[in-house]
């Protein structure tokens, strides 16, 4: 069991947190590593596409949001253009599966974190470490 | 082994092992009857290159996938058995077509969906021994570069 005062990150407080990808799955399997990594989280809500994304980020003090890139509807690089980049929004971590070099710079030049699936669950928690400490806020 | 099956399989490999918790063995010579791997879904994909993966297991295998990934077995997990073996594939997918492709390549890849398409003979495979079951991951790519 870890001590939630110890929990890494645990100084901002609890996390809300957005996971958007088009397959429950891989959002549930987000959800529960986050869990396992001990980081202090709050509301954790989810959206399958992009608009369903924003509509929550409009209505939600989301401070990480987590965005897969290939959905229906509205892509993930798609919402995160529509949503800006501003000192009051969140955080924000590309989950991918695409491995190119191509895509990681692209998301990388927005200003995002980027972290390639699979993933540990100690990538994801040191993805979420170094976006919540990247300038810019 | 050629360079595309090569990839398949150490992105296959990947995939079980990190996402899907399953060891997987060595490449199978020869492969199993379509009805030994009852459960199929692809991934087509589009952009700089188009085609489709598609990714055949065992029925030990496919139950295995969401039992692991989200501890979910017995009737309710059948539909997420197709999202985990979906997700699986979509992973496969993303992490091969680098190795094969390129790395500065766009491509845009779409959801999983349940089956196989018919695919053209110059289509790559592998099949892996995963756990006691078999998978087997085909990738075609019929089209020619795009400018």
């Amino acid at each position: 069991m870890i001590d939630r005062a110890e929990a890494p990150g645990a100084d901002r407080g609890p996390l809300c947190v957005l996971v958007v990808d088009d397959s429950r799955v891989m959002r549930a399997m987000i959800i529960r590593t986050l869990r396992l990594t001990g980081l202090s989280l709050g509301t954790v809500h989810e959206a399958a596409d992009g608009l369903a994304g924003l509509d929550i980020l409009e209505t939600e003090p989301v401070t990480l949001a987590l965005v897969d890139i290939n959905m229906p509807r509205l892509s993930g690089l798609d919402m995160l253009a529509r949503l800006g980049r501003s000192a009051t929004g969140p955080r924000v971590i590309v989950v991918s599966s695409d491995g190119s070099d191509a895509r990681a710079s692209q998301v990388l030049q927005m200003g995002h974190g980027f972290l390639h699936k699979p993933f540990a669950p100690e990538d994801l928690r040191d993805a979420v470490l170094r976006a919540l400490d990247a300038p810019g806020r | 082994m050629t360079d595309n099956a090569i990839a398949l399989r150490v992105a296959a490999t990947l995939a079980f092992e990190e996402l899907g918790l399953l060891s997987v063995g060595s490449a199978v010579d020869t492969p199993s009857a379509l009805e030994a791997l009852p459960a199929a879904v692809s991934v087509a994909f589009d952009g700089a290159h188009a085609g489709c993966l598609t990714l055949r297991v065992s029925d030990d295998v496919f139950r295995a996938l969401a039992e692991n990934m989200l501890g979910l077995d017995g009737p309710d997990a059948e539909p997420w058995r197709w999202d985990a073996l979906g997700e699986m594939a979509n992973v496969i997918c993303g992490n091969a077509l680098p190795y094969i492709l390129g790395t500065h390549a766009y491509l845009t890849l779409a959801p999983p969906a349940r089956g196989a398409p018919p695919l053209s003979r110059a289509a790559s495979h592998v099949e892996l021994e995963v756990e006691s079951g078999r998978a087997r991951i085909l990738l075609d790519l019929p089209g020619e570069r795009r400018q």
